[in-house]
């Protein structure tokens, strides 16, 4: 503790928020709105938690229209924010929900009547014309509506809310650790950060535990409990766009009923089960049949399509003191303020979805306010972000354009995502960037089916010639062992040729090796 | 429509046994679907180069190496002394075709496009190896607009190997920048005395070894080596670029050139489909569009996994895809279980006998040879194996097949 970087008190309080995903960035948007000041402190890169092992779905709701309305008007409500807010990360490609032949009969009254009550634009189609469009569904189609629902690039959701935090004077800190929360006198005075084996404490006057999954170890750092279930999700990514609005089962939500475009892929899920650790990320293969099994309903030739990657997030949803028996936990989130507990200045909150992060972030804010005596209100909906183009994400047009015009179709970087060298090398010097699995996140290359076999060697030489301490062995192989270790799952046809291919490429080629020192270790927070 | 024998797919294993059988005189029909493997390899002969054992250390003598590896991976079942033979007839029958290697027995350290060290039994004569860079101011040259060798990262790793690296840059002799069409640019140059005298000019003085991308020509790389010592006055060696590799494509042209003369017939993006099999022997093969050839012997030597001649369905199970061979498995659900590595998959194929003859039920099957990756328990990634066994099994293949057919070897 002799290297203490604490924080000079100024004249305005400080808020250090623990976590990096949507709900953190969120949160720290919403208090430096008000005036606060804030630090934000993430154990790995920004959204490499839950947020970024989600189904890319912002929700309209209505898949909880039934079961929970009220929940489900919060997220029509805050769908129409976030596609305002950061125009760029959403594409609103629509939702449509099928009733199949076995399905209960009487769910979609209710379905209709439920979207009704939460707001939500629910259009009831005709079945023929859903089974026309999407020609990739059952043929068994009953009933079929539509509901506003739109998909969200997490990574870029996460990057933008941060950088306008930055903008405002805000300090992130990426791949740094809370180890403790300190207190002084039954109030918190700031936390214990590690980073790369050093320790130092950041002073603050409110600490926020925005770590989803992992909330209950962080509350812990100071005694406090919170009761969670951890609920694994397993989701397939297929190769193309299987269907161009995100369908969902018209029944009551459970696992495996939802198939999602985004990008140039589909993603079906999930899975669902109880785990004790938030740091599972492990997808048994059971578990893959159990989702193919599910899926063949609503895609029959699910089997044949190729899959390219596995992968799962934990779901930290809230168990409510006075738990209803044979009903699903609720998915809207809860607050906690810890004052209430003998710790002064902590609030955790929990629960909810990438969808509602802002209204978390809203009423986080409105505890820390009242807790700091503070008149300040929410403008996080009402205040634009000013942050590039407003445009949606998934242009490929656009990007095939932008490779040709600039001159030699060879500068792409990334066949499979469209990514062109000096969009590399731009986001490399600009901010610093010095592994492969950052360039990744931000620019999706690596994301295609050949999961970075082509492209992984190439961005790694851009970072060679960058930073001249650039360890490329060790970037390369964490880089590639982090693919393979998703796209193993899916080692079926076409997968199985393009993972032996990568494989060919990596060790064959390149010459790297796989051994028990470089397998990749699961993130351990 | 008879042959004596049929080849099913055209990987380095399928074209040795192809050779192989047509010094001994026989008919040969080979089928490919595309192209093989070799594409995708850099360039030398990899026989062995870390032992299975011992954390898998770097081998140094790979064939006194063999006898370390579990006795069911394909180099054990042959019988002792098999694989060294098919090397030496290798190097032999590939330089009458000027396909010239270097091999002393010993692993020579190969440079891979990433910079990175490839135990290789067979050098070829211009490959960058380890051992030529030691203590030698060594320049490395860079193609605008040329994707296919990460030039920062392989000299960045050379330097953290302690070599003395420069990075020069030098333009294409066309505007090509894809492997292969660069290659073919290479082969048409016009003027090659001026195309690197030119490059002289940009070289720092001291200078004694200049590492091009493997890209100098597909068939006049030779000659523009020569070249190129002579104006630059240094050694001139290739480096392996991704794939395509043109190392290996130059090697798949010089054995198809030689296999067409000898009259060997090719059937190029045709697939063959299981066809039946009586009193244990298959004398059959089918094609895609139905059309049937009759065969006294067939070599199956159709890459596995990576090149098609396996295929995994979305349970797991793994299929022989040329005529429905029994397939060896861990278990079904392992292909897709495996934990952070491919191992599993490698390790599947068709298992034979000391003659590379597959089992029928509970006997060998009498006249069919399977080679190279669809041959179970082995693992070209995990043992830098890839060549080495393609030849021992496609010549010992070819041998066995002799044999059956009533001929010495
Ligand atoms: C399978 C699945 C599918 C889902 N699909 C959807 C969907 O389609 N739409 C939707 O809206 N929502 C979806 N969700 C829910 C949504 O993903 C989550 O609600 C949301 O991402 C949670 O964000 P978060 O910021 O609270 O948590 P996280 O993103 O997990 O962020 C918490 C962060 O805290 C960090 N952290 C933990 N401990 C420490 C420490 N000691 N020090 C520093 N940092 C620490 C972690 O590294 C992590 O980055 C899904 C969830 C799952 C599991």
């Amino acid at each position: 503790m002799d290297n203490v970087r604490s924080n000079a008190h100024g004249d305005r309080p400080h808020a250090i928020i623990i976590g990096g995903g949507a709900t953190g960035c969120g949160i720290a948007r919403d208090l430096i709105l008000r005036g606060i000041r804030v630090t934000l402190i993430e154990f790995g890169d920004l959204g490499s938690g839950t947020s970024s092992r989600f189904h890319g779905m912002l929700q309209s709701g209505a898949r909880y229209a039934v079961s929970d309305t009220e929940y489900a008007a919060e997220c029509m409500a805050e769908r129409r924010i976030i596609a305002n807010l950061v125009p760029e990360a959403v594409e609103q490609t629509g939702g449509l929900f099928v009733s199949l032949r076995d399905d209960p009969a009487d769910y979609p009254d209710a379905f209709l009547s439920g979207c009704h009550k939460a707001g939500i634009p629910a259009e009831e189609l005709d079945p023929e014309q859903t089974m026309q469009d999407e020609p990739n569904i059952s043929r068994e189609i009953i009933r079929s509506f539509s509901v506003p629902d739109a998909t969200i690039q997490s990574w870029r959701l996460v990057n933008i809310l941060a950088d306008d935090v930055r903008r405002r004077g805000g300090t992130i800190l990426t791949r740094h650790r809370v180890s403790a929360i300190k207190t002084a006198g039954g109030r918190v005075s700031g936390v214990q950060v590690e980073r790369e084996g050093s320790e130092y404490f950041v002073a603050g006057d409110v600490v926020i535990n925005a770590t989803g999954a992992w909330s209950a170890r962080v509350a812990a750092m100071v005694g406090q409990g919170i009761d969670l279930e951890l609920a694994k999700g397993s989701i397939i990514v297929f190769s193309h766009r299987l269907v161009s609005q995100a369908v969902n089962r018209c029944r009551p939500p459970q696992s495996h009923d939802i198939v999602v475009p985004t990008g140039s892929v589909s993603l079906f899920g999930t899975t669902s089960e109880v785990v004790d650790n938030p740091d599972t990320t492990h997808v048994r293969p059971e578990e893959i049949q159990e989702l193919l099994d599910n899926a063949e309903p609503l895609i029959p030739d699910i089997r044949k399509y190729r899959a390219f990657r596995a992968w799962a997030g934990v779901r930290p949803l809230y168990i409510p003191k006075s738990r209803p028996v044979g009903v699903p936990l609720p998915r809207r989130h809860s607050t906690f303020d810890h004052s209430d507990q003998g710790v002064e200045g902590f609030v955790s909150v929990c629960g909810g979805s990438l969808t509602t992060h802002r209204s978390m972030a809203e009423d986080v804010g409105n505890v820390i306010c009242a807790h700091l005596g503070l008149s300040a209100r929410c403008i996080s909906a009402s205040t634009p972000i000013a942050s590039g183009e407003k445009q949606p994400d998934w242009q490929p047009v656009r990007d095939f354009q932008r490779l040709e015009e600039s001159g030699s179709p060879q500068v792409a970087i990334c066949e499979c995502e469209l990514v062109a060298g000096a969009d590399v090398a731009n986001l490399i010097v600009e901010h610093q960037l010095t592994h492969l699995h950052d360039i990744r996140r931000r620019l999706r290359v690596g994301f295609g089916p050949c999961q970075g076999t082509f492209c992984g060697s190439r961005v790694a030489s851009m970072l060679a010639q960058h930073h001249p301490d650039y360890s490329g062995q060790s970037d390369l192989t964490g880089f590639w062992t982090e693919r393979l270790k998703g796209s193993m799952r899916t080692a079926w046809g076409q997968q199985a040729r393009q993972s032996m291919l990568s494989d060919a490429v990596y060790r064959e080629n390149l010459g790297l090796r796989l051994n028990a020192d470089n397998l990749p270790e699961e993130d351990k927070r | 429509m008879k042959s004596d024998a049929v080849i099913v797919g055209a990987e380095l294993d399928g074209l040795i046994a192809a050779m192989r059988l047509l010094e001994y005189g026989r008919t040969v029909r080979i089928f490919s679907a595309g192209s093989g493997s070799l594409h995708y390899s850099p360039g030398g002969i990899r026989v062995l180069g870390y032992s299975p054992a011992a954390n898998e250390e770097t081998v140094s003598d790979p064939l006194q190496s063999l006898s370390l590896l579990h006795d069911q991976h394909p180099y054990r079942i042959l019988e002792r002394g098999k694989t060294q033979s098919a090397l030496n007839w290798f190097v032999e029958a590939t330089g009458k075709l000027d396909h010239h290697y270097r091999a002393n027995g010993l692993n020579s350290m190969a440079v891979s496009p990433a910079g990175l060290a490839l135990p290789t039994y067979a050098t070829l004569a211009h490959q960058a190896t380890f051992e030529e860079l030691r203590g030698m101011n060594a320049a490395l040259i860079r193609f605008e607009a040329f994707r296919e060798l990460p030039v920062d990262l392989l000299a960045s790793e050379l330097a953290r190997a302690g070599h003395e690296i420069v990075i020069v840059d030098h333009k294409t002799p066309g505007h090509f920048t894809e492997n292969m069409a660069l290659a073919k640019s290479f082969d048409n140059l016009a003027d090659p005395e001026g195309y690197f005298s030119e490059l002289k000019h940009s070289l720092p003085d001291g200078v004694e070894v200049v590492l091009f991308p493997a890209v100098l020509g597909l068939h006049e790389h030779d000659a523009l080596l020569a070249v190129a010592e002579q104006v630059l006055g240094a050694r001139c060696l290739e480096v392996a670029t991704l794939p395509p590799s043109v190392p290996g494509v130059r090697l798949t042209n010089a054995l198809e050139t030689h296999l067409l003369h000898h009259q060997a017939l090719f059937h190029t993006g045709a697939e063959v489909v299981p066809s039946e099999f009586k009193g244990g022997r298959c004398t059959r093969v089918v094609d895609q569009a139905g059309r049937a050839f009759e065969a006294s012997v067939i070599v199956v030597s159709t890459g596995g996994t990576l090149m098609g001649g396996l295929e995994v369905d979305s349970r797991g199970r793994v299929h022989e895809t040329a005529l429905g061979l029994d397939v060896y498995q861990t278990e079904p659900l392992n292909a897709l279980s495996v934990d952070r590595s491919l191992d599993a998959l490698h390790e599947a194929g068709v298992e034979t006998d000391a003659s590379l003859r597959p089992r029928l039920g509970s006997e060998s099957c009498e006249n069919i040879f399977v080679t190279g990756r669809t041959l179970a328990h082995w693992n070209p990634a995990q043992e830098c194996s890839a060549e080495g066994v393609c030849i021992a099994t496609g010549w010992a293949a070819a041998e066995a097949a002799q044999s059956y057919l009533g001929g010495g070897s």
